[in-house]
């Protein structure tokens, strides 16, 4: 069951190709991890499956189905909405912890208070946040790094999407919270369909289900999380879970 | 010599600087207080000008009065102006040449001396839009020269907004609009704020634009957009200029300094406790 397919799937900035003719389907409520070095275009397939990829200057061709229907014939703003993604560093709005729960649920027409107050309170518990603060007011930029990331998890679920997006969501997180954030991921796999971007191979084995690993642009190796880490069919794929390419 | 005297001369250089300067300042204003402070009573800050020739009596109050209207029509003025166009420049214009156009433009009317400004005023706003001597005409053509200046700063403020937060608004499915009204500009509020108070400031202690476009010597406190006022800062002209009364010039003069200290007092308040609330 795929919530996802991507066909022949060429991106590039200006005339720079960057990711190559690439196609994988991703997996309904499974934690997809996307591996590879540095610069091989790993930040490039994530923001495309959002299409965020035109904010930054990238044009994409081949295909996307999300559920079965070309992702360009869904209004942009409702592929975003239905897929959500989290940045590498926290980025909350300088606002309150209230107010950036709120603020997408306001944009898409929910005014009722205590609506609002119940999303805020859902939300906190889902991301494991509801005890750890005392005052709703205070500013989310005062939180830690970790609990900050789990907001910013929070804020994208509270629009309700179906898939999240993750880039490298912890690695500017020391190991505690990056536990704290993995834990989380694998509760929200339940209802959600995840897919990581991780630099971290031993994260990639301990929470994904699927693991792809991508290459300058292409798509070398996918297969069960489990194939990928002890028994990976190309040579590269080896070579790189050994730690030759760092 | 060496690297220990070379600091030590720096620092010393610096703390010199520093010392001058503060000095100078407080001279200044320590003069402007022990002259002005005499003429300074409940008269001269509610009552009109009176006596001959007129000012040499009496008080400034229709100047104070004018001087904060002219204030707050240039500074609504080019608000809406400079944050229209920075808005543009910054969210909406994809051609670096509109841009680069605009960037000039700006930089030009910086450029133009406040005197011209004022000429520009007296023919385009007084004469052939034929809106008369009055603090409308003079409103806009401060607020003409204010513009550039909250322009500029007003651009640098949203230009500074944190790309990855703007991203994460529109990831979230969520339009230009809304994270321009919701995230952008609550976030640049207090800047733009204090870029607004400070322009006002300007605006309020400059002579030259209003000079031919909305200044006289004496008026009652002005009844509609289209009548003439007083101003401080050329009440204060008029003043020494003619030789009329130097004892209420400095009176003038230290009021003048006192309602700019108080707005950039309040911008500061507004920017202490807006920030303690986001
Ligand atoms: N906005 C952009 N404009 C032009 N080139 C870009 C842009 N973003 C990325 N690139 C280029 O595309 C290539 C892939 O970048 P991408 O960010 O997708 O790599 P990545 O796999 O996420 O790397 P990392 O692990 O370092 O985050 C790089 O060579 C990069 O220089
Ligand atoms: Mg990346």
């Amino acid at each position: 069951m795929s919530i996802l397919k991507i066909n022949n799937l060429s991106v590039s900035y200006g005339n720079k190709q960057v990711i190559k003719d690439l196609s994988m389907n991703i997996a309904r409520n499974k934690i997809t991890a996307i591996i590879g070095p540095s610069g091989c275009g790993k930040s490039t397939l994530l923001t495309s499956l959002n299409l965020m990829i035109e904010e930054n200057g990238g044009s994409i061709s081949g295909e996307i189905l999300f559920k079965d229907k070309a992702s360009i014939s869904y209004e942009k703003a409702d592929i975003r909405r239905m897929i959500g993604m989290v940045f590498q560093t926290p980025t909350p709005f300088p606002f309150s912890i209230y107010k950036n729960l709120t603020y997408a649920p306001k944009y898409y027409g929910i005014k009722d208070k205590k609506e609002l107050n119940r999303i805020v309170e859902d939300t906190l518990k889902e991301v494991g946040l509801y005890d750890e603060i005392d005052d709703l007011n205070m500013l989310a930029t005062k939180l830690s790094g970790g609990q900050q990331q789990r907001l910013c998890i929070g804020r994208a679920l509270t629009v309700e999407p179906e898939i999240l997006l993750l880039d490298e969501p912890c690695s500017a997180l020391d190991i505690r919270n990056t536990e704290n954030i993995e834990k989380l991921l694998l509760d929200l796999s339940d209802e959600y369909t995840i897919v990581i971007v991780t630099h971290n191979l031993s994260q990639a084995k301990r929470i994904s289900d699927y693991t792809a690993f991508i290459l300058d642009g292409e798509l070398i190796e996918y297969d069960t999380t489990d194939k990928v880490f002890t028994n990976p069919k190309d040579n590269r794929t080896r070579e790189y879970i050994e730690g030759i390419y760092g | 010599m060496n690297e220990k005297t070379k600091s030590f001369l720096f620092k010393g250089w610096i703390l010199l600087s520093t010392l001058i300067v503060l000095a100078i300042v407080f001279y200044i204003f320590g003069y402007i207080l022990s002259n002005g402070i005499e003429s300074i009573n409940m008269e001269f800050l509610l009552d009109g000008p009176s006596g001959i020739p007129v000012g040499s009596q009496g008080g400034i109050f229709p100047a104070i009065v004018g001087s904060l209207l002219l204030m707050l029509i240039s500074c609504v003025f080019a608000s809406i102006l400079a944050i229209s166009t920075s808005i543009y420049l910054v969210f909406y214009c994809e051609s670096e040449r509109i841009k680069g156009l605009i960037h000039l433009i700006t930089q030009c009317m910086s450029g133009v001396p406040s005197i011209i400004l004022g000429l520009f005023g007296y023919t385009f706003l007084v004469l052939y839009l034929n809106l008369g001597r009055s603090v409308l005409a003079g409103g806009l053509t401060l607020g003409f020269m204010i513009y550039p200046f909250i322009q500029v700063r007003v651009e640098k403020t949203l230009l500074e907004v944190d790309k990855s937060i703007i991203n994460s608004s529109y990831a979230l499915g969520i339009s230009r609009t809304y994270t321009l009204f919701k995230l952008i500009l609550p976030i640049c509020k207090s800047d733009i704020v204090s870029a607004i108070t400070l322009a006002g400031g300007f605006a309020m202690g400059a002579a030259s634009p209003i000079i031919l476009t909305a200044a006289v010597t004496f008026a009652p406190i002005p009844s509609s957009l289209s009548s003439p006022v007083m101003a401080l800062p050329f009440h204060l002209y008029i003043l020494t200029g003619e030789g009329i009364s130097l004892e209420k010039a400095y009176g003038t003069a230290l009021v003048l300094i006192l309602l700019l200290l108080i707005i950039n007092i309040i911008s500061t308040i507004i920017n202490i406790t807006r920030k303690e609330h986001k």
